[in-house]
């Protein structure tokens, strides 16, 4: 068996596994946070294989079991976040990507299949850090935002390969099905806070538009972006009405990236960095 | 759910509400929803104090506002109506 240890803010977990499933591990869950580290840890999970199942223990319980380890994996992120989320109080987590443009944050948020993913490879790739394509750490009492970057998932998109490094490698799950270790992108520090410039709300479109968002729109929208939002009760709505009137709100459509000739990219950078868009 | 004109709408003690630039957004630890509110839903709540009726707080919207999506005694009636499906208000009898 081997161990690692997941670092992020106030928490350190172990995962430990089969040297057999190694390569699977140290590929697709929060790369960038794993240390080489065999104790200390605040919680500690446990993969094991049994016949032709995986099994996910914690403190010596069984809490899931699948034939497919990349479902261990899944199950194993969303624990993770459970932990997280219990060891910072005073943070919650959207479910966004994150960039970080000249030391400021900002947030991509919008469901799965709306351009996370696709907009922070894009734009990683004109020269801004990767901070994660799923999740944004924000700290509730000073509105910034900590990176918690999971390994980004390629589904059916493995053209937005176009958008990374040569040296990142894809790790191969099935034919359409890829992770990639957010370790070849561009670094940016995991520890360091970063204010929020802006956060856009994203929808698929022909053409680039973008519109700011009124304080109303903004809690009519976000609540579905927020991971377990009602923990936080009566706390609740004094942070939805700091986060509206703290950090700018923009609905952006966009294109698909791969389909901007290079006038639309300086367009859409100038949109996203300018004062009044 | 159908409301009368003498209907006196009162807000529930237990419902926060926060002032947004355009609008009001309010917190029902009960149910645990959030309400986000455009301008006239918020002036329209800010009046269910258990004193005006229906018909006054239609008065009260057509003397405040000047144009209207609705015809204002639809508009009113059925945003009282969503607050009382929505448990955030009572009748004041």
């Amino acid at each position: 068996m081997r161990t690692l240890c997941l670092w992020t803010e106030k928490l350190k977990i172990g995962i430990q596994f089969p040297d057999e499933i190694r390569d699977t591990i140290e590929n697709t869950i929060f790369s960038s946070h794993l240390r080489q580290q065999s104790n200390g840890f605040n919680k500690k999970y446990i993969i094991q294989k049994e016949k032709e199942k995986y099994l996910l223990i914690k403190e010596n319980k069984i809490i899931n079991r699948n034939r497919k380890l990349h479902n261990i994996v899944y199950s194993l992120e969303s624990r993770i976040i459970e932990d997280i989320l219990k060891a910072n109080r005073n943070k919650l987590i959207l479910h966004s990507a994150c960039v970080i443009f000249q030391d400021s944050a900002y947030l991509f948020i919008g469901n799965s299949g709306t351009g996370k993913t696709t907009i922070s490879l894009f734009l990683t790739s004109q020269g801004w850090e990767f901070a994660g394509d799923e999740f944004a750490l924000l700290n509730i009492e000073n509105y910034q935002v900590t990176p918690l970057i999971r390994n980004v998932i390629l589904k059916n998109e493995l053209e937005l390969e176009k958008f990374l490094p040569h040296n990142c490698n894809k790790y191969k799950i099935s034919e359409d099905l890829a992770f990639i270790n957010p370790n070849c992108l561009k670094k940016i520090s995991k520890i360091k806070s970063y204010p929020i410039s802006k956060a856009f709300f994203l929808t698929k479109n022909r053409t680039i538009s973008i519109r700011k968002m009124s304080q109303t729109e903004v809690i009519q929208n976000i609540l579905p972006f927020i991971y377990n939002p009602y923990r936080l009760r009566k706390k609740l709505l004094n942070i939805l009405e700091n986060l509206v009137k703290t950090i700018r709100f923009y609905h952006l459509k966009i294109k698909h990236p791969l389909n901007l000739n290079k006038a639309e990219t300086i367009y859409l950078i100038e949109k996203l960095t300018g004062d009044h868009p | 759910m159908k409301i009368s004109a003498n209907f006196r709408p009162k807000k529930k003690k237990v419902i926060l509400e926060k002032e947004l630039e355009d609008g009001m957004v309010l917190y029902d630890p009960e149910s645990e929803k959030i309400y986000s509110l455009n301008n006239t839903a918020a002036y329209i709540w800010t009046l269910c104090d258990g004193e005006k009726t229906l018909h006054k707080i239609i008065d009260f919207i057509r003397k405040d506002f000047d144009e209207f999506e609705d015809a204002p005694e639809k508009l009113v009636a059925s945003t009282l109506e969503h607050f009382l499906k929505e448990g955030l208000i009572e009748n004041n009898k």
